[in-house]
């Protein structure tokens, strides 16, 4: 925690070494989430160096109280929720009735799959429902919040995310199957 | 957000990248430091750096009135009279806050000098009562306390120090300046809180700056608050009409001395009017009953060219007005225009204006009309229209104010002008009936020696450099009353219309 704070300390008086400590701290991971938003790695890498941008121009807006990673966090995916808005494809309709219940759950649906199989799957996504997947599956938000944040209707991010969750699991199914 | 595991669907893909990294190409880290380096080349908006200097200076105000208005809140009633000096101590027991707000009293013994506190800017002064209701057999007696050093950081540029005055006065004596007079404070009642505030007038000198003298005169009290955080409350006192040091070398230093030469081009119109018993002169002086002169002369009045050198010097004592003077040779010439009776005889004019001149005092003659008196029995005239050609020469005093429309330290000054002018007569010249040119100076003239005119102008004004400026100058002026003397046979009440250039030097 301490080195924590001597990092953030460092970023806010613009040491370069202290703000490439953070970048090699947390890019790895947030490079994961851009590429879960991204259509491509270039754009996962367009995403991840605007929000670092962002993280080290607003740093002195962190407070020490909370998790660093947490804030970091936030700022790569509204940074990358806001790449996608730019997007109007997210913004296809789906009818929520059609994708209802369409797959059970399995308890082991994504063993033996690597973080980078799973990523190709969401990758795979139309950019609409991949988003709302994202947003609700993985980042835990809810779908009014969803709807707020991708200026949609509540009832399209479950109907993208009803939607989505039935192509993941018809593509682990034929995972599965190989 | 919901929470983590509210669905195993969402919970087992949370799972599969809780922990996912992927480290991304070293290219993303060099383009985000360029990005940071730009943004760090890049100056910050104006407004923020000025707000970034100015937001404590913003914060320390919002707060000075903050507190200003709540210690107000508290304050006395304005313009409480004053009592004497000296009757005081009725109720000296009372503790001075109980008194008058906020007047923080503390034993001697508790404060040994040069130990108060400045942090708050608060004088701590010394005050018996207190001591005195602890000690109740001791004699009611203020004793001095601190003297308090300059304050060279502060924002209060004085010295202050605590004197006994007596045994019944709390006397704060301000060492201003040199010459800034000091003034004395004093408790006197607390039933009736009634405050002395005197100031000493003789204070000027104070050698060692702990000492004042006693020259007394009250005041009154015009508002109670803090005085500019020296102590909690006291009255706030209007000091005399005796300016600090500071405030009249601020003040100086908006004067400006200048001095200007000019030369103004005008219409100069002599106003002059004859009395219409000048006509009957004129024939009686002419000898023959014949000379046609109408019974209502004809007279106008032309402006001629003329022009005045004028030399001004001047004081602009503070941004927008001045006042200035000089001196102006003034040269106008004007045309005269009247039906005046011909001599066929001596092929000559019988002229009225010359009447009017010589005839001036109680129409005595002054002047011998020889050619005309020795021939008049064979003058046969008649009227014909004569014009005068009519020259003055004036020695002119401008008493004029100033005032700059616009602001004179731009390079282009706008200045408004008006005053009174005063003119000395030097002479006049015109060409007699005679046909010669005739001169009256001084007191031979009908004209007074000093008449008055009334000014008004504009002036442009372009400053050349720190020194220098030209001016452009309309000037306006017209009599104010007949420059001729009471009992001359005519009047004139000249105007002028000019405009002028000249080049002004500021001191």
């Amino acid at each position: 925690m301490k080195d924590e704070q001597t990092l953030v300390e460092g970023c806010r008086n613009k040491d370069r070494i202290a703000q490439r400590t953070l970048y090699q701290r947390f890019a790895g991971k947030m490079f994961v989430v851009c590429q879960r938003y991204a259509r491509t790695t270039f754009e996962a890498e367009d995403i991840l160096q605007d929000a670092f941008v962002k993280v080290f121009t607003q740093i002195h807006t962190f407070r020490n109280d909370n998790s660093l990673e947490a804030w970091v966090k936030r700022i790569v995916v509204n940074t990358a929720i806001s790449h996608i808005r730019k997007e109007k494809d997210y913004l296809q309709q789906a009818d929520a009735e059609d994708y209802a219940d369409v797959v059970l759950d399995n308890e082991d649906l994504l063993s033996g799959l690597h973080h980078e199989q799973l990523l190709d799957m969401i990758r795979q996504l139309p950019m609409g429902c991949r988003s709302v997947f994202n947003m609700y599956a993985i980042e835990g938000y809810q779908h009014n919040e969803i709807a707020e944040l991708l200026g949609i209707s509540e009832g399209t991010s479950k109907s993208q995310y009803a939607r989505a969750k039935k192509l993941l699991q018809m593509k682990i199914l034929i995972h599965e199957k190989r | 957000m919901k929470p983590i595991d509210d669905s195993h669907f969402e919970a087992q893909w949370r799972r599969a990248f809780d922990d996912a990294t992927q480290t991304p190409p070293d290219r993303v880290w060099e383009r985000v430091e360029a990005a940071l380096d730009n943004k760090e080349q890049e100056k910050p908006p104006f407004l923020f750096l000025f707000w970034q200097r100015v937001r404590w200076v913003a914060a320390a105000s919002v707060l000075i009135g903050v507190g200003y208005y709540f210690s107000n809140k508290i304050d006395l009633p304005h313009s409480q009279k004053l009592s004497s000096v000296g009757n005081a101590t009725e109720n000296e027991n009372k503790p001075l806050e109980k008194t008058k707000k906020g007047f923080l009293a503390k034993r001697s013994s508790e404060k040994p000098q040069n130990e108060i506190s400045r942090s708050n800017k608060s004088l701590v002064m010394s005050r018996q009562n207190d001591f005195q209701e602890k000690n109740p057999t001791q004699k009611k007696q203020f004793s001095p306390t601190a003297a308090i050093p300059s304050d060279e950081s502060s924002f209060v540029r004085k010295k202050y120090v605590l004197t006994p005055s007596n045994s019944n006065q709390l006397n704060i004596v301000f060492l201003t300046d040199d010459n800034a007079p000091s003034f004395v404070y004093q408790n006197t009642s607390a039933n009736q809180p009634t405050f002395e505030v005197n100031v000493n007038l003789t204070a000027a000198v104070l050698p060692n700056q702990r000492e004042t003298t006693a020259s007394l005169m009250p005041l009154e009290i015009k508002e109670w608050q803090p005085l500019r955080g020296v102590t909690e409350k006291i009255p706030w006192v209007a000091l005399p009409k005796q300016e600090s040091t500071e405030i009249q070398s601020k003040s100086t230093n908006t004067k400006q001395y200048w001095a200007s030469v000019g030369i103004m081009p005008s219409a100069y119109n002599a106003g002059l009017l004859l009395s219409p018993s000048v006509g009957a002169l004129a024939q009686n002086m002419s000898g023959t009953a014949r000379l046609a002169i109408p019974s209502e002369p004809l007279h106008n009045n032309r402006a001629a060219a003329s022009y005045a050198l004028q030399w001004n010097g001047g004081i602009q004592w503070s941004q927008r007005w001045s006042v200035e003077t000089g001196l102006h040779y003034l040269q106008g010439n004007s045309v005269y225009e009247s039906i005046s009776g011909f001599d066929v005889f001596t092929n000559s004019y019988v002229n009225n204006l010359e009447t009017a001149m010589r005839y001036h005092e109680t129409y005595a003659q002054r002047y011998s009309l020889a050619t005309i008196n020795s021939d008049k029995a064979q003058i046969q005239s008649f009227p014909t229209l004569q014009s005068t050609q009519n020259s003055f020469q004036y020695l002119q005093i401008p008493a004029q104010v100033g005032y700059a429309m616009t602001k004179p330290k731009r390079r282009f000054s706008l200045w408004l002008l008006g005053g009174i002018i005063n003119n000395l007569f030097l002479s006049n010249r015109f060409e007699t009936g005679q046909e010669k040119t005739l001169t009256l100076k001084g007191s031979e003239s009908p004209y007074r020696t000093l008449s008055f005119s009334s000014s008004a102008g504009l002036r442009m004004q372009y400053r050349l450099n720190t020194r220098l400026s030209a001016t452009l100058t309309g000037n306006y002026q017209r009599a104010l009353g007949s420059h001729t003397a009471s009992d001359a046979l005519l009047e004139a009440r000249p105007q002028l219309l000019g405009v002028g250039a000249g080049v002004k030097y500021g001191f």
